[in-house]
């Protein structure tokens, strides 16, 4: 079957290729049944909307075919991209659920095809097969993780150079097998949109891709980079903690940050490395020191 | 004293169904990166949850009726966050095969268990945007999740 916009659609679950990856592949043949029953199949171009942040939710998008962009936008018009949906995966999944508006923004970045599903069809489908509804619990834990990763980026690492080396990381150990980091890396973003991913502009990502090229953590022309010097990338990409005393007192705010004379204002002290902190151990009990019991230092359990 | 409640009947299934176990404050139930060993509903007591990062003192506290390591737990994956407990805690230990047969024979507890998901989804989204929006300061940015 071909679409208006070029590649050929995929007209039914049971014929699908990416079966593997998706949520509807293996259900009962009842509950097959009824999610054809239920699906619209669309095709859209590139840069399509399917839905916007603040929209009331309409239905699922399960991606057949294509890619899809879901981002966040700040209140400056700044753009976060949260995922780069791949086929198998289901988007507006919170929003239909829960009944409240989309938190995302879901934007094809090429031709792609979707199957849609209206929320009170889904509601119903999910309600009726419980194995679809397994299916979707994890799903959405599996959502969670990645918002959580992406609070966890945001929130702690706090330079535009930690959050790439962060997501080279992320990147070699997705690409890799059987939980290996993989040294090649295909970048199928452009700098704009690795900007977007980490919550930076164009222009810092190229700086800090030259800078790393330069201390020789990556090599590498055009899309494809090599990490040469990973525990190296790790490092860079290390949350650094505030360094806390044997008492487990955390020494004066500024101590790990460095005041330019001229403008008065911090920056990062480079010499202050995580390792300078004390290491949580694996399992453990943590002990209050501090007077005030607010501070705690952590041992490891015997 | 952060709020994250089970709702009934899936509630009274796994106060009733899981393995008792007393932890002391400053116990460490799991740790980030930790593969998933199971989850823990907060029954008396507080657990506070953080990305491993700072003190436990700076997590957020949960009481009775919170589940903690959920959703590892049903991905079987790593924990997110740490956990540790601050206040003298009962708790109920799911492990992850047993909270799948629990969903498998009683399907209908799946439906509350993804309305506490998608509820912590939409918490996690609307940080996104505070952290975007640069509305949070460094140390209440994480751990209020």
């Amino acid at each position: 079957m071909l679409s208006l916009h070029g590649p050929e659609i995929i007209g039914s679950c049971r014929n699908c290729t990416i079966a593997a990856e998706c949520l509807f592949s293996d259900l009962s043949p009842e509950a097959s049944q009824q999610f054809e029953k239920i699906k619209v199949q669309i095709a859209y171009p590139k840069g399509a909307g399917l839905f916007a942040e603040g929209d009331t939710p309409s239905g699922i998008f399960v991606l057949c075919k294509g890619r899809v962009k879901m981002s966040v936008c700040a209140s400056d018009g700044k753009t976060l991209i949260v995922k780069m949906s791949e086929p198998g995966e289901v988007l507006g999944l919170g929003a239909v659920l829960s009944g409240k508006p989309y938190e995302l923004t879901a934007q094809t970045t090429e031709p792609s095809q979707v199957n849609f599903v209206k929320r009170h069809d889904f509601l119903r489908f999910i309600k009726d097969h419980s194995d679809a509804c397994f299916k979707v619990t994890l799903l959405l834990s599996e959502n969670y993780r990645i918002a959580c990763h992406e609070v966890r980026s945001l929130g702690l690492l706090r330079t535009a150079d930690q959050r790439l080396a962060n997501l080279l990381l992320q990147w070699s150990y997705e690409n890799g097998e059987g939980g290996k980091a993989e040294d090649r890396l295909e970048l199928k973003l452009t700098q704009e949109a690795i900007g977007q991913v980490i919550g930076t502009s164009r222009e810092t990502v190229i700086r800090a891709l030259a800078d790393f090229k330069k201390r020789q953590i990556i090599g590498g022309k055009g899309s494809t980079l090599f990490i040469l010097d990973k525990p190296g990338l790790a490092e860079m990409a290390a949350v650094r903690r505030a360094p806390i005393d044997i008492d487990g007192h955390l020494p004066p705010k500024n101590e790990f940050k460095i005041k330019n004379q001229q403008s008065g204002m911090f920056s990062e002290n480079p010499s202050y490395k995580e390792s300078a902190a004390p290491k949580i151990p694996v399992c453990g009990v943590a002990t209050p020191t501090a007077a005030n019991g607010k501070r705690l230092r952590l041992h490891a359990a015997t | 004293m952060a709020t994250n409640t089970v709702p009934t009947p899936l509630q009274i299934a796994l106060e009733e169904g899981g393995k008792k176990i007393r932890r002391k404050k400053y116990d460490v139930l799991f740790q980030r990166g930790d593969k998933a060993f199971g989850m823990f509903l907060v029954l008396s007591g507080e657990v506070s949850l953080d990305f491993g990062v700072d003190s436990p003192a700076s997590g957020r506290s949960y009481g009775p009726g919170a589940l903690v390591g959920l959703p590892a737990t049903v991905t079987r994956r790593t924990y997110i966050k740490t956990a540790t407990v601050t206040e003298d805690a009962e708790l109920g230990f799911w492990s992850p095969e047993a909270l799948d047969a629990l969903l498998h024979t009683r399907p209908e507890l799946c439906k509350e268990l993804l309305a506490i998901m998608g509820e912590r989804l939409a918490d996690n989204h609307e940080m996104m945007k505070a952290l975007l929006n640069g509305d949070k300061q460094p140390s209440e940015q994480v751990d209020t999740v």
